[in-house]
């Protein structure tokens, strides 16, 4: 097992003040079978009223409304997880992850991809996957810069080069050409100041899974926050408001992880 | 009627005075038409009407059964009725709806079915618009105009009232409607192509006409932001804007258009949206071949209406007939909406025909297949002469209490000679639908 103590904060500054700020946030994890919650908590600056629900994936959102001008927004996310040492989920397949999303419809580059990764029928799904994330680590660069929030696994795949994002787009993309499903998860991991994406894939009863960026099934070590076909059904925080503005955005995440019983 | 003829400058002289109009798209420009008008009624006798009648509301209640079962259960896929990838991979369905039961499981609150009438005097469903039908505002205008200029006509003809239409809407909004809030139409503004019926719809339900931005949401409830900030809390939204557009903080973060976080106060059942989120995957084009299947399985009756006999290139015999008699069937891209992505085999040259050949081979699923149905033609006076032209008609399903079919119906007509298309966004006419008493 192992005890984890998150902390994670954005700050936007806005260059000018702005109002009729509505945002709906994803970043509160919550009990799975691999995951244990043991305290959590979530605030929003300027203070203001907070709903609580479960999206249609289950995931929890926060959601709210700031009518006032502001000329910064914040959200604070801290709390304390403990982890199982295998990651794994039981439940039953929703069959939606078996289908492309706008985000990872697989094109001919991606389907020639599958020939690379020479799977076999006798291969257990956990080989195939590793094969899959072989091949893809093989051909994306990891780079901060090439892409953004809207780039298709497609286009990454162009470019050769990506983030986590990317390459979970990617990631999911293969799968299911391969006849796998599979999801993309935002979350924490142990010693990266950003958020981390990953994806799960589908292996006989129950979700495991696979960090491309990495190249390696993950064992534990991951705080799954949300789950859904893309990016999009996981945004760690959406907003919309009017003004008309410059923003500076501040990231601060502290993961610390330590053995216990 | 002969007075009608006479009359129908005067006709429509009123309909360009009330403003009766038609937003069209061309090329990027926005451009705003009348919406032409023929004095001759379509007339639609008793016995045809109750056939249509009883065959509309056991379709609607059919799709209706069909939403609640798709965005829950999913038993019609696992009793192999529907194959799953022609939900998972449609774009109207919409997977953040799931589970989402809306108020009085009422998902289609306003039905548009286009129908036509074959020259064996059959009526076929064309196709389900169960997102935001538009067009009714047209015939009650045509209907009261017309009474104006020619109030003996109305004396003698034997005809439904159809100014009730608006009762009915009511009636549906308020069914629907969470504690008694406020009751708002809400339009994307002054150049979506049907703005002119919004205003008219909200004017006369007594509904309050919202723009975006006049509508925020708070505690996960919808308010309507008057003049000084003053609010109401909003019980239902007969929403004119679409799905893609709703919630920027759901679905396209670009909108402007949209209400952000309305998908959580409606999700928690504390505002009605109609028509529901999500209608999209039940009048998918390529839902449309498995609609009598629903008849069948959903209420064990036999479906009174048929579709055009559908070809699903999905199948591979579907596919073989397609391909071979591609030059008498009608193909549609089931994404597009409005008369666009729909072509005739026999129009097309042989480029053209090897070209979505080969697309149909590509991406089956993406295309169907129809049968040209060769419908009657309806008499339109054209600069004082009658000819004829194919019409269509929009029946309007309205789902309140009950399942009720409204008594007219849009009838739309084609400008050209021979034309089959008919829509209004492609230049069509319309005319008023008597339904015989």
């Amino acid at each position: 097992m192992k005890y984890v103590r998150y902390h994670y904060k954005t700050k936007v500054t806005f260059s000018n003040v702005i109002r009729s700020h509505f945002f709906l946030l994803r970043c509160t994890p919550q009990n799975y079978d691999f995951q244990q919650v043991i305290s959590e908590k979530c605030s929003v600056y300027p203070q203001e009223n907070l709903c609580i629900d479960n999206d249609s994936f289950g995931n929890i959102v926060h959601s709210g409304y700031i009518e006032n001008l502001h000329d910064y927004f914040e959200f604070e996310t801290f709390g304390e997880v403990k982890l199982s040492p295998s990651y794994a989920i039981k439940e039953e397949l929703n069959r939606l992850f078996l289908y492309p999303s706008l985000y990872t419809c697989p094109d001919d580059n991606i389907s020639g991809l599958l020939s690379a990764a020479s799977l076999n029928e006798s291969d257990s799904i956990d080989s195939k996957v590793i094969k899959l994330s072989n091949v893809l680590y093989g051909l994306l660069e990891y780079s901060s810069n090439a892409t953004n929030t809207t780039t298709t696994a497609s286009e990454a795949l162009k470019l050769g080069k990506g983030v986590c994002q990317d390459f979970a787009h990617l990631m999911i993309a293969l799968c299911h050409c391969a006849g796998i499903a599979a999801r993309y998860v935002a979350g924490f991991m142990e010693g990266e100041g950003y958020t981390h994406a990953w994806v799960e894939y589908y292996a006989t009863s129950c979700w495991k899974a696979v960090d491309p960026t990495h190249n390696c099934l993950i064992e534990t070590g991951y705080v799954k926050l949300s789950h859904g076909r893309d990016f999009n059904d996981c945004s760690i925080e959406r907003g919309v408001f009017s003004g008309i503005v410059n923003q500076t955005l501040e990231v601060q995440l502290t993961v610390e992880m330590n053995d216990c019983q | 009627m002969r007075a009608l003829v006479e009359q129908s400058n005067a006709v429509n002289k009123w309909l360009e005075r009330f403003g009766v109009r038609f937003g069209v798209y061309k090329g990027g420009v926005f451009h705003e038409q009348l919406f032409p008008f023929d004095p001759l009624p379509r007339v639609i006798s008793s016995e045809d009407w109750e056939f249509i009648e009883t065959g509309l509301v056991q379709r609607v209640r059919a799709l209706n059964l069909f939403l609640t079962d798709i965005y829950n259960e999913k038993q019609i896929i696992k009793d192999g009725i529907i194959p799953e990838e022609f939900i998972y991979s449609s774009k109207g369905y919409l997977p953040q709806c799931e589970g989402i039961i809306p108020p009085q499981k009422v998902y289609i609150h306003i039905a548009g079915i286009d129908l036509v009438q074959a020259k064996d005097r059959s009526w076929i469903v064309l196709e389900d618009n169960l997102r935001i039908p538009s067009g009714a505002s047209y015939p009650i205008i045509a209907r009261t105009i017309t009474r104006k200029v020619s109030p003996h006509t109305f004396e003698q003809a034997k005809i439904a009232e159809n100014r009730n239409y608006i009762e009915l809407l009511r009636k549906t909004m308020d069914h629907v409607n969470i504690d008694k809030g406020l009751s708002v139409i809400l339009t994307p503004g002054r150049y979506n192509s049907a703005f002119f019926e919004h205003s008219f719809l909200a004017e006369k339900t007594g509904a309050t006409l919202a723009f975006p931005g006049d509508l925020v949401v708070e505690n996960d409830h919808v308010y309507y932001k008057g003049l000084f900030n003053a609010r109401a809390r909003v019980g239902v939204i007969y929403r004119r804007v679409s799905d893609e557009f709703l919630d920027p903080l759901v679905f396209d973060k670009s909108s402007l258009l949209g209400v952000p976080n309305l998908m959580r106060a409606y999700a928690k059942g504390n505002v009605a949206v109609m028509n529901a989120l999500g209608n999209g995957i039940a009048d998918d084009k390529g839902l449309c071949y498995f609609v009598p299947k629903m008849v069948e399985y959903y209420l064990k009756e036999t479906p009174l209406l048929q579709n055009a006999p559908t070809y699903l290139p999905y199948f591979p015999d579907d596919r073989k007939y397609v391909l071979e008699n591609i030059q008498k069937l009608v193909i549609k891209d089931v994404a597009e909406a409005g008369g666009y992505g729909v072509m005739f085999g026999r129009d097309m040259n042989a480029e053209e025909l090897s070209r979505i050949k080969q697309l149909i081979e590509t991406e089956p699923r993406r295309w169907i297949a129809q049968e040209v149905i060769d419908f009657i033609d309806l008499e339109v006076l054209e600069d004082a002469e009658i000819v004829y032209r194919k019409a269509d008609l929009r029946a309007f399903v309205l789902c309140g209490e009950e399942v009720k079919v409204w008594q007219s119906g849009l009838t739309r007509f084609a400008r050209e000679e021979g034309s089959f298309v008919v829509n209004s966004s492609q230049g069509g006419g319309f005319k008023d639908t008597w339904i015989e008493k």
